[in-house]
C-alpha cells in the first residue's frame, strides 16, 4: 500500500508481509521495504507513528536494517527515522559503506537532506574505518 | 565484527584508521576523525589528536601531537601536518624527527616531496640527548643550526645551508654549506675526525682524513697531514676485501726541506722526498693454500719519528716493530692439510738506528749497527711439519724439516738444513702422576760462504761473533759442517689441590730429565737465529731452550720447578712459581748473560698477588744462583677502581751482551687515569730510564666523552732524540662528533 | 695433609683431560696455531674414550713496550695473552666459564733474524702457559662437586686486559681486538645475563612488526614512543 507522506517531496511507499493499523500506529513485519525516491530501507519489522494529519512522525526499523540511497549503504540492527528532524539514527554494530570507503561504529546519526554523518563509538570501543586515497576515482 | 572488505584494491593505497569519533559535514565532505586517531598506510603509521581527510583534494591534515613512523622506523613528530593521501609527502609545522644512531632533526617547518626529499626550514641537527634523565631539556654537547636543511634519502645525504656548529650552545664555526652522510648509512664517503696538534718537531699540524667508499668490497681513506714546518705529508690507505682475500695498502710521501744542520761527516743523506709504505694482506687459494704478505718500508731512518707515522687501523700490530727501530717485511706461502703444515717465508729487514747511536756503539766495540750491507735477506725460511695420526708405542710421532738461507751483500752467506723425527707420549697414572716421555732425533747441515766478512753482530777481525765462535777465517772463506743431535727425556708432574676453609690451594711439582750428547755447539756453527734467549719459568720446561736452530741445548740436564697458588673465597689470589736447571756439563748453547749454561742456572720464578682483579702485583724474576743478586726483575702494580685506574711497572735487566747491544737497563713507568665526572677524565703517563736517570716521555691528557661526542687533548713531552729528530713537546687534539664526523 | 692429586681417577671413570674436545679457538692469526698445539699437547686422548667436554677458548693479545732507550728504541716487549674459556659438559649440560692469562717477554737484539725467532718463542711460550693454566683450572673446578664450581664473572676478562696505557702512545684507539665471539658462544652465557662484552653482536632493539594492523577488535597498537619498540 502506498501512503502519501505529508510534505516530503516524494511519496514514501512501505510494503511488508503483514501490516496492522491502530489509530496512529502502523506496524509491518516480514521483509519490510520503505522506498522514498532513490532511498530505500529494509528491515524485518517496522513501526511507524503517524501524526494526526496522517504524516509520518517517526519510523523505527528493527532487525538487520539496511538503508541505501544509491551512494551510501548503512547497515545495523536498529534505525529510527525522525521526519521532523530529518535524521536517521542507526545503532548496534553499524557499518557505513560508500564506494570502497567502509566505516564501523556504535551509533550513526545521518541527516538526510544535508548528508551530514556523525559516528559515535560503542562504550569502550573505537570507530574503525577504511578509506582509499585519491588514486582511483570511482567515488561518486 | 570487522567489516568484510570486498574491494580488491592492492594494499598499498588503502588507509586503515581508527578514532574515538568521526564526523562528516556533508555529502562527500571531508571526514573528520578525533580522539587518538591512528592511520596505517602500508608500512607507514601516523598518529594525531585530530585527522581531517578531504576526498576531493586527497589531502590529509593531522593536528595535535602528530607522529609519523616510516618503514625504517624513523619517527617524525610535528604540531600540524598536511600530507598527501598516501601519507608520503606533505608539509609539517614544528617538525622533529628521530633518525637512526640517536640523531635528531628538528625544524620550524618541513616539506617532504616525492617521499625521498625533506626540506626543513630553520632546522637543528644533533645526535646528543636533548633532555636529561628526568626529562628537562638540556643544551646538547653539539648541534648544527641551519637556515635550511635538505635530507635526500635517495642519495643518503644531509645538506646544511648557512649552518652554525654550536658546541655546548656556543656557535663555533659558520659554514655557508655543509654536507654529511645520512646517519642511516654505514659506509658513506665523508670526512672523519681530524687530528690537530702543535709540536716543536712539526709546528702546527692537522691531519684531516677523508673516507671514500669505492664499492662494497673496496674503500679508501685519504689523510693528508699539513705540518707548518715541512709542508704537507700526503697519506692514503686503500683496502680491498675479496671473497678469498683481504688487502690493505697505506703510504705517505712528503717533499721535505733538506735538513743539513749536522756536520757533513755524520750526515746520512736525508732525501728531499721522504716516504713510507705499509702493506698487509692475504689471498686463499682453495682450502689449503694461502699466500700472505706484510711489508713496511720507509725512505730514511728518522722518517717515522719525525712525522709521527705509525701502523694504524687494520695494519696495526701488537708487537709493532717500527717502534723497535727494526722494520721487517715478509712474504709467505702456507699450505695446511690434515696433519701436514708447510710455510715458505722470505724476510727483508731494514734497520733504523742512526749514526749517532752507532758511534756510541762503536766505542764499545759493537758491530756495524743496521748497516744494510750486513743485514741479511732471508731467502727463504721453509718450515714443514707432519703429525702422523697413527701412534707408535702409544706415542705421537712428528716429522719436521726446516731450511734457512741467509744472504748478505757484504757479509757471511749461510744456509742450513734441519730435519728431525720426534716421538712423544703422555701417561697419566690412576694415582694422578703425569708422565711425558719423548725421544727426538735431529740432524743439521750448515754451509757458509764469505766467512771473512762477518755478520751484523760481529765483523771480521777484531770482535768475535756473538757466542765466541771464531768461525771467521781470512783464508778458507767457505765451510760446511753438520751435527746430529738425539735427545731423550722424561717429565713428571704431580699436581695437587685441596680445599682449606673455603680457600682453594694448589701445588704442582714438576721435574724434567733430558739427555743429549755434549759439545753440539761447535765453534764453526755461527749462531744466526738464537741470539735472544729469555730464560724464565714459562720456558723452563722447553726441552731445548734455544729459540732457533743454530744453537742446541746439549748435554744431560734436569729442569726442576714448582708452582703453587691459593685463592680465597673473598677474591684474594696468590700464585707463585720457582725453578732452576741443573746440568751435568756446561753448555755453549747460550750466552752467559742469559743465566743459562752453567752447571746450575740462575733461579727463575714469578709471584703474583691479586685481589678480585681490582688491585694486584705481578712479579717475574731471575736471580743469580751464585751471587743472589737480581739479574732480571719485572714488577707491575695496578689498581683498577671505578674512578681511578693506575699502573706502575718496574723493569731491571742486568744482562749485558755487548755484541747484541743488550746493555744494563732499568726503567720505571707509571700511568693513571681518573674519572672526574661521568664524562670528564684526566690521565697521565711517565716513563723514566733509571739507568741514565733520564725521563723518556711524559704524557698528560684530558678526555671528554658522552653519547654523541668524544674529545681527547694530550700534552706529550718526548725527551728522546736521534741525530735529526730533537726532543719534542706536542699537543694533540682528537675529537669525534658521532654521526656527523665519526 | 688433605691434598688430592687432580689427575687421580677412581677406577672406572676416565680422566677429564682425556675427554676434552677442543671445539673452537678464536685468537689472532699468529697465536691460534700455537694455542692449538699447546692444547693438543695437554689433552691426553685415549682410544675409545669419547670426548664429553666441549672447550671454547677466546684469546686476546696485548703488548707493552719496555726498556725504551733515549733514542726511542724499544728494546724489550712484554707479550700478554688473556683468554676466556667455556667448558660444556655434554652429558649434564653444565657450563663452566673461566679466565686465564699468561705473560712472556723477549729482548730486541741487533740481529733482526734472531729477534724474529725470539718473538715467535715468546708467543709460543705464552700460548703454552695459557693452555696449561686453562687445563689446570678445568681439572680443579670439575674435581669439585657441581654446586661449588663458582663462576668467574666475564667482567674479569675485560679488566684483565688493561685499557691502553697512555704511555703506549696509542693516540688512535686500538681497534677493539675483540674477535667477534661466534654467535653460538653467546648462548653459553647464562640466559639471565647479557655478556659483559662491549661489542654485543645481537641487535637489542625490539623487533617491530609494522604493516597494516588488522582491523580486529583487540589490535590496538601502542604509539611507538621515541625509543622505537612499538609492538602490535
Amino acid at each position: 500500500q502506498l501512503i502519501a507522506a505529508g510534505d516530503s517531496k516524494e511519496p514514501i511507499d512501505i510494503t511488508g508481509d503483514t501490516a496492522e493499523f491502530q489509530d496512529n500506529l502502523a506496524v509491518w513485519t516480514g521483509n519490510v521495504r520503505v522506498v522514498q525516491g532513490p532511498a530505500i530501507l529494509i528491515s524485518e519489522r517496522l513501526e511507524a507513528v503517524l501524526t494526526d494529519e496522517g504524516d509520518f512522525e517517526t519510523i523505527t526499523a528493527i532487525g538487520s536494517v539496511r538503508y541505501s540511497n544509491g551512494e551510501e549503504a548503512i547497515t545495523g540492527e536498529r534505525a529510527v527515522f525522525n521526519n521532523a528532524a530529518r535524521t536517521i539514527v542507526m545503532t548496534d554494530n553499524v557499518i557505513v559503506t560508500q564506494g570502497k570507503q567502509v566505516m564501523s561504529a556504535g551509533k550513526i546519526t545521518y541527516w538526510i537532506d544535508s548528508g551530514k554523518v556523525l559516528f559515535t563509538p560503542e562504550a569502550g570501543k573505537r570507530i574503525r574505518g577504511l578509506f582509499f586515497t585519491g588514486k582511483d576515482d570511482e567515488q561518486s | 565484527a570487522a567489516p568484510t572488505v570486498t574491494a580488491s584494491e592492492n594494499e598499498s593505497d588503502q588507509v586503515l584508521f581508527e578514532a574515538d569519533s568521526v564526523e562528516r559535514e556533508f555529502d562527500d565532505g571531508p571526514i573528520i576523525a578525533e580522539g587518538d586517531v591512528r592511520a596505517y598506510f602500508g608500512a607507514r603509521y601516523l598518529r594525531a589528536d585530530r585527522l581531517i581527510y578531504d576526498p576531493e583534494t586527497d589531502i590529509v591534515i593531522a593536528e595535535g601531537n602528530v607522529s609519523i613512523t616510516d618503514a625504517n622506523m624513523e619517527t617524525a613528530f610535528a604540531g600540524r601536518v598536511e600530507l598527501s593521501g598516501d601519507l608520503r609527502d606533505g608539509i609539517a609545522e614544528n617538525f622533529s624527527a628521530l633518525l637512526e644512531d640517536n640523531a635528531r632533526l628538528a625544524a620550524d617547518s618541513a616539506v617532504r616531496e616525492q617521499g625521498a626529499r625533506t626540506r626543513l626550514n630553520r632546522a637543528v641537527y644533533t645526535s646528543c640527548n636533548v633532555c636529561n634523565k628526568d626529562g628537562e631539556p638540556k643544551t646538547p654537547t653539539w648541534r648544527i643550526k641551519a637556515l635550511r636543511v635538505t635530507r635526500d634519502e635517495e642519495r643518503k645525504v644531509l645538506r646544511f645551508h648557512h649552518a652554525f656548529l654550536e658546541i655546548a650552545g656556543v656557535p663555533i664555526i659558520y659554514a655557508p654549506y655543509l654536507q654529511t652522510p645520512d646517519p642511516s648509512v654505514e659506509r658513506q664517503s665523508g670526512f672523519l675526525p681530524p687530528d690537530i696538534g702543535a709540536s716543536s718537531r712539526l709546528g702546527f699540524n692537522i691531519e684531516l682524513p677523508y673516507y671514500l667508499a669505492i664499492s662494497n668490497s673496496q674503500d679508501a681513506t685519504f689523510f693528508p697531514k699539513y705540518t707548518a714546518k715541512d709542508g704537507v705529508l700526503w697519506q692514503a690507505e686503500w683496502r680491498r676485501r675479496g671473497a678469498n682475500g683481504y688487502h690493505v695498502l697505506s703510504g705517505g710521501v712528503i717533499d721535505a726541506p733538506n735538513d743539513t744542520t749536522t756536520p757533513a761527516a755524520f750526515t746520512e743523506s736525508t732525501p728531499g722526498v721522504r716516504w713510507h709504505l705499509f702493506g698487509r694482506g692475504h689471498r686463499d687459494f682453495g682450502e689449503n693454500w694461502r699466500a700472505s704478505y706484510d711489508f713496511e718500508r720507509i725512505s730514511d731512518k728518522e722518517y717515522l719519528r719525525q712525522y709521527d707515522v705509525e701502523r694504524r687501523g687494520d695494519l696495526r700490530q701488537e708487537l709493532d716493530r717500527s717502534r723497535t727501530n727494526q722494520l721487517r717485511s715478509n712474504a709467505r706461502v702456507a699450505w695446511n692439510e690434515g696433519g701436514s703444515h708447510l710455510t715458505i717465508d722470505t724476510y727483508l729487514f731494514q734497520g733504523l738506528r742512526t749514526q749517532q747511536n752507532r758511534l756510541a756503539m762503536m766505542e764499545q766495540g759493537l758491530g756495524r749497527i743496521d748497516d744494510a750491507r750486513t743485514t741479511p735477506y732471508v731467502l727463504p725460511l721453509i718450515d714443514f711439519r707432519h703429525d702422523f695420526n697413527s701412534k707408535v708405542a702409544g706415542g705421537a710421532v712428528t716429522a719436521r724439516a726446516n731450511i734457512a738461507s741467509l744472504y748478505r751483500t757484504q757479509g757471511i752467506d749461510s744456509q742450513r738444513f734441519t730435519t728431525s723425527l720426534e716421538w712423544d707420549r703422555d701417561i697419566i697414572t690412576r694415582g694422578g702422576h703425569r708422565f711425558n716421555l719423548f725421544a727426538k732425533a735431529r740432524a743439521d747441515v750448515f754451509s757458509y760462504q764469505d766467512l771473512d766478512q762477518g755478520t751484523e753482530v760481529c765483523f771480521s777481525g777484531d770482535a768475535p761473533c756473538a757466542i765466541g765462535f771464531p768461525g771467521f777465517s781470512e783464508t778458507d772463506t767457505s765451510d760446511i759442517t753438520s751435527r746430529f743431535a738425539p735427545t731423550i727425556g722424561l717429565e713428571w708432574t704431580y699436581p695437587l689441590a685441596r680445599e682449606f676453609h673455603g680457600a682453594q690451594l694448589y701445588i704442582e711439582p714438576r721435574v724434567q730429565l733430558i739427555a743429549s750428547p755434549t759439545g753440539l755447539n761447535d765453534d764453526d756453527i755461527i749462531n744466526e737465529d738464537s741470539q735472544s734467549i729469555e730464560f724464565d719459568y714459562a720456558g723452563l720446561f722447553d726441552f731445548n731452550k734455544a729459540t732457533g736452530y743454530d744453537a742446541f741445548e746439549d748435554g744431560q740436564r734436569m729442569n726442576i720447578g714448582v708452582t703453587a697458588s691459593a685463592e680465597t673465597l673473598n677474591g684474594f689470589l696468590v700464585e707463585g712459581s720457582i725453578g732452576q736447571q741443573i746440568r751435568l756439563q756446561e753448555t755453549k748453547a747460550f750466552n752467559d748473560s742469559s743465566g743459562l749454561g752453567e752447571k746450575s742456572s740462575d733461579i727463575v720464578g714469578s709471584l703474583n698477588i691479586e685481589y678480585k682483579n681490582k688491585v694486584g702485583l705481578e712479579n717475574r724474576f731471575r736471580i743469580d744462583n751464585n751471587s743472589g743478586d737480581v739479574q732480571r726483575a719485572e714488577s707491575r702494580a695496578y689498581y683498577r677502581g671505578k674512578i681511578i685506574r693506575a699502573g706502575l711497572s718496574y723493569v731491571r735487566l742486568n744482562e749485558e751482551n755487548i755484541a747484541n747491544n743488550l746493555v744494563k737497563r732499568e726503567e720505571l713507568t707509571a700511568n693513571a687515569n681518573i674519572k672526574l665526572t661521568r664524562h670528564w677524565s684526566v690521565g697521565g703517563g711517565w716513563r723514566l730510564d733509571l739507568d741514565s736517570n733520564q725521563t723518556i716521555q711524559q704524557n698528560f691528557s684530558v678526555g671528554y666523552e658522552d653519547e654523541c661526542s668524544m674529545l681527547g687533548l694530550t700534552y706529550r713531552r718526548d725527551r728522546t732524540r736521534t741525530r735529526n729528530v730533537e726532543p719534542d713537546n706536542a699537543i694533540l687534539l682528537t675529537f669525534t662528533l658521532k654521526s656527523l664526523v665519526n | 695433609c688433605g691434598f688430592q692429586p687432580i689427575y687421580a681417577t677412581r677406577d672406572g671413570d676416565a680422566l677429564i683431560s682425556s675427554q676434552i674436545n677442543l671445539e673452537r679457538i678464536v685468537a689472532p692469526e699468529n697465536v691460534a696455531p700455537y694455542l692449538e698445539d699447546a692444547f693438543n699437547a695437554r689433552i691426553v686422548s685415549v682410544e675409545g674414550v669419547a670426548p664429553r667436554y666441549d672447550l671454547y677458548v677466546q684469546a686476546r693479545e696485548k703488548a707493552d713496550r719496555l726498556a725504551v732507550q733515549i733514542d726511542a728504541t724499544v728494546t724489550r716487549y712484554n707479550y700478554r695473552l688473556v683468554a676466556r674459556y667455556w667448558v660444556i659438559d655434554k652429558e649434564t649440560g653444565e657450563k663452566v666459564r673461566g679466565v686465564a692469562r699468561a705473560i712472556t717477554s723477549y729482548n730486541i737484539v741487533n740481529s733482526q733474524y734472531s729477534t724474529l725467532f725470539a718473538e715467535r718463542a715468546a708467543v709460543e711460550k705464552a700460548a703454552r702457559q695459557l693452555a696449561e693454566q686453562i687445563e689446570r683450572d678445568m681439572l680443579i673446578r670439575f674435581s669439585r662437586p657441581a654446586d661449588e664450581r663458582d663462576d668467574v664473572d666475564p667482567e674479569a676478562f675485560e679488566s684483565v686486559l688493561d685499557p691502553d696505557e697512555i704511555l703506549n702512545e696509542r693516540r688512535q684507539p686500538a681497534p677493539d681486538q675483540q674477535i667477534d665471539l661466534p654467535e653460538d658462544l653467546y648462548y653459553l652465557e647464562p640466559e639471565t645475563e647479557q655478556p659483559a662484552d662491549t661489542t654485543t653482536n645481537s641487535d637489542n632493539t625490539g623487533v617491530v612488526e609494522t604493516g597494516a594492523a588488522s582491523a580486529s577488535e583487540n589490535a590496538t597498537p601502542d604509539v611507538p614512543d621515541p625509543v622505537i619498540d612499538g609492538r602490535p
